[in-house]
């Protein structure tokens, strides 16, 4: 389903950002994208769709939705420029979250530090894909990307349903479009 | 100590499994599957919300004949072609062995809070 354009700073950033995703040849390969298209179909905003049968996903509904990113708004301001003095201008901000999900790859599954180690790399990957797209035209101009936590494994008790899951939260924050 | 109840059941256990047990498949962490005759508690269903999203957890016990096996926690229990995973031992006293199982079900995948808890 094509979306609606975007409109606004709460709104455009969050588009510009899953463009960006979408344009770094590190999330296309972990995706399996021959190019930027193909890869905004594995980047979610705030959620995946749905499974089919409107209750639980089949494994092979998983499977094709995976890996994929989930880009969402954990906080957004609009102020007064100071700058400028006057209500004629506003400075924007906000954090946005890429949660990438993906799976282990079953060859590793039992070595933690090569299955994390593969992992790690695609993260790497990322990053430095929006390092060198930062404030490109249509991107957006970031001024800091913050990792809290290395990603984390999904239960054991899951693998049969959903398979064997890496997930990982990076922090993006930028002030003004 | 095994109980009067116990002994007199153990002597009736094979009579119980012919007439209420159904065919699963156990597989250990380590070794092979076998297919045995088990009894099946009734299901059991739980929402939850974690930090990506939604699960469904369903959940029942599984009872077996000790002597067809032993499975313990973290073995693979599938019945009608749905793998479930042990996460206790309710009961086990060498001539049976109930175990609880649990699937968990993907509802969606999604930012934490994404849906309001009711």
């Amino acid at each position: 389903m094509t979306l609606a354009t975007p409109t606004g700073s709460y709104a455009t950033a969050r588009a510009n950002l899953a463009a960006m995703l979408a344009a770094s040849s590190t999330f296309q390969e972990w995706v399996g994208a021959d190019d930027a298209t193909e890869a905004a179909a594995h980047i979610h905003l705030s959620a995946a769709p749905g499974p089919e049968n409107g209750e639980c996903y089949s494994k092979i509904e998983l499977d094709a939705l995976l890996p994929m990113a989930v880009v969402w708004t954990k906080a957004f301001l609009t102020r007064p420029d100071s700058a400028v003095g006057s209500l004629a201008a506003y400075a924007r901000g906000s954090d946005l979250v890429v949660e990438l999900v993906g799976q282990v790859d079953p060859a590793t599954e039992t070595v933690p530090a090569e299955c994390g180690r593969l992992f790690d790399n695609v993260v790497g990957g990322i990053v430095g894909d929006l390092e060198a797209s930062n404030g490109t035209p249509g991107f957006l101009a970031w001024r800091q990307i913050a990792i809290a936590e290395e990603p984390e494994r999904g239960p054991i008790q899951e693998i049969p349903t959903r398979g064997d899951l890496w997930r990982l939260q990076m922090v993006v924050s930028w002030m003004g479009l | 100590m095994a109980t009067r109840f116990d002994a007199d059941f153990a002597a009736v256990a094979g009579d119980a499994l012919a007439a209420f047990g159904e065919s699963v498949t156990l597989t250990p962490p380590v070794g092979a599957a076998v297919t045995v005759t088990a009894l099946l508690g009734a299901e059991r269903t739980e929402e939850v919300f974690v930090a990506d999203g939604a699960r469904l957890i369903r959940r029942r016990t599984v009872a077996v004949d000790a002597a067809d096996a032993e499975p313990g926690r973290g073995w693979l229990v599938t019945i009608a072609g749905e793998a479930w995973t042990v996460v206790s031992t309710e009961h086990a006293d060498g001539s049976w062995i109930r175990v609880a199982v649990e699937r968990p079900e993907t509802t969606e995948i999604s930012r934490e809070g994404y849906r309001r808890r009711s």
